[in-house]
């Protein structure tokens, strides 16, 4: 093997991630945008930002009650939908279990696309990864359970159980 | 609200009776209501209020006792319901409901006094960590069994969430500081094995491999740190869910449970 192979060889596998990396953000976009994609992913069952309009920046209501409009919640601030749909194509990939396999409710990736909804991208990532290394069990009871289709105990982790006030 | 007692055509009423024996309190209530609006104003009328407002109490349906508080107040008057008594009862709706800043809200707003027992115990309820125990003051019997309460803090485990934060530079750490060996343990290993291939990947010149283990990586490395610091924040929000179950369970004469009843 000549000197100038082993640089050849990484630069075609590094063109082998640009093209997949490529491939991913196309994807990404299609389903990211409803008006491109056509057609919503209902079959992920989850809601998720390509399925949902943006709220109006401005409620139609009639003058009297203009005052009594409620502000748009920052729940519903929508910087990133959902990974850019990242989400969803995951959720096509994870769907063929007949079970599922994480024992925490909503699961990590779902947990961190309504953080990522609620809080902002970045901190959703991060609750997110944070998440996945946590204890999948009832943490001591702090966690509620209920029973899952496959007999086992599922735990009830929301976002909101993440925000804590003053103790 | 001694005169009231002797008008009990709602309690009577063979309907209300059956759906009330029966634990049907929805059906109940919605005859309940008919019959209140027929006696508005009148003892009989206050009567089926009473009951209404009692079925709403037992089921926990505080935006509902709130509302019909205050339409009592709008529709009955001395001698069936005391002069002043509405701004009190929403108070200690409030504090029912756990609301520590709208019980001192609503008890500034009614110029009420003699609330500081409910004040304390919602105010306690509210930040039982950190509450300081020297304002619990007051010479009540629950008072007195908020002190105890408030001075069992120290036998419940309190985890430094920000001692979790600094140890979670050394992944998984911080989750074995606040009691998570096990998922400390898969983090380490998980982190470990990212690290590791970076490492590798640089060290052979894969840029492309080290690029993406390494960015997986660093996401992993610092959700680490996160979950350290959320889980030692847990164990101390389990022992302030506990101590707040606690003051909550103290004994208190409410006027509304006694208009309930």
């Amino acid at each position: 093997m000549r000197a100038g192979d082993v640089t050849r060889r990484n630069s075609s596998r590094f063109g082998v991630f640009v093209f997949f990396a490529a491939l991913m953000v196309a994807g990404s976009a299609a389903f990211a945008a409803p008006s491109l994609a056509g057609r919503c992913l209902m079959m992920t069952g989850a809601g998720h930002g390509a399925c949902r309009s943006p709220a109006p920046a401005v409620r139609a209501v009639s003058p009297p009650l203009a005052a009594a409009a409620a502000p748009i919640r920052p729940a519903d601030r929508i910087d990133f939908a959902d990974f850019a749909g990242a989400y969803s194509i995951y959720r096509l990939v994870s769907a063929t279990d007949d079970h599922r396999r994480c024992r925490l409710q909503p699961t990590c990736s779902l947990f961190a696309a309504r953080a990522a909804r609620q809080l902002g991208l970045l901190r959703g990532l991060l609750m997110g990864f944070a998440r996945a290394q946590m204890s999948h069990s009832d943490q001591d009871g702090f966690l509620p359970q209920v029973i899952g289709s496959d007999g086992n105990f599922i735990y009830l982790d929301p976002v909101e159980r993440w925000i804590h006030g003053d103790l | 609200m001694g005169s009231f007692r002797s008008a009990r055509a709602c309690g009577d009423d063979p309907l209300v009776r059956e759906f009330l024996g029966s634990g049907d309190d929805f059906r109940a209530l919605s005859v309940l209501r008919q019959r209140e609006l027929e006696g508005r104003g009148t003892p009989a009328g206050f009567e089926c209020a009473r009951l209404i407002l009692g079925a709403y109490l037992r089921h926990g349906e505080f935006d509902l006792v709130d509302d019909w508080v205050v339409r009592m107040g709008q529709s009955y008057g001395p001698p069936l319901l005391t002069a002043g008594l509405v701004p009190r009862l929403r108070v200690e709706v409030a504090y029912l409901f756990g609301n520590a800043g709208e019980v001192q809200r609503r008890a500034a707003e009614g110029g009420l006094t003699g609330l500081e027992r409910l004040t304390i115990l919602s105010r306690a309820a509210d930040r039982p960590l950190s509450f300081d125990a020297s304002d619990a003051s007051c010479d009540s019997p629950a008072c007195a069994q908020l002190r105890r309460i408030l001075d069992d803090r120290s036998s419940l485990p309190h985890k430094s969430p920000g001692l979790a934060l600094a140890l979670g530079v050394v992944p998984g750490l911080g989750q074995v500081y606040a009691g998570r060996p096990l998922a400390g343990l898969g983090s380490f290993l998980l982190n470990g094995f990212l690290i590791g291939t970076t490492a590798f990947a640089v060290h052979r010149r894969e840029y492309a491999l080290a690029v993406l283990s390494g960015g997986v990586g660093l996401a992993f490395y610092t959700g680490g740190i996160y979950a350290g610091f959320e889980a030692a924040t847990r164990v101390n929000e389990h022992s302030a869910e506990e101590l707040r179950a606690r003051i909550r369970a103290v004994p208190v004469d409410l006027a509304i449970s006694a208009l309930a009843q």
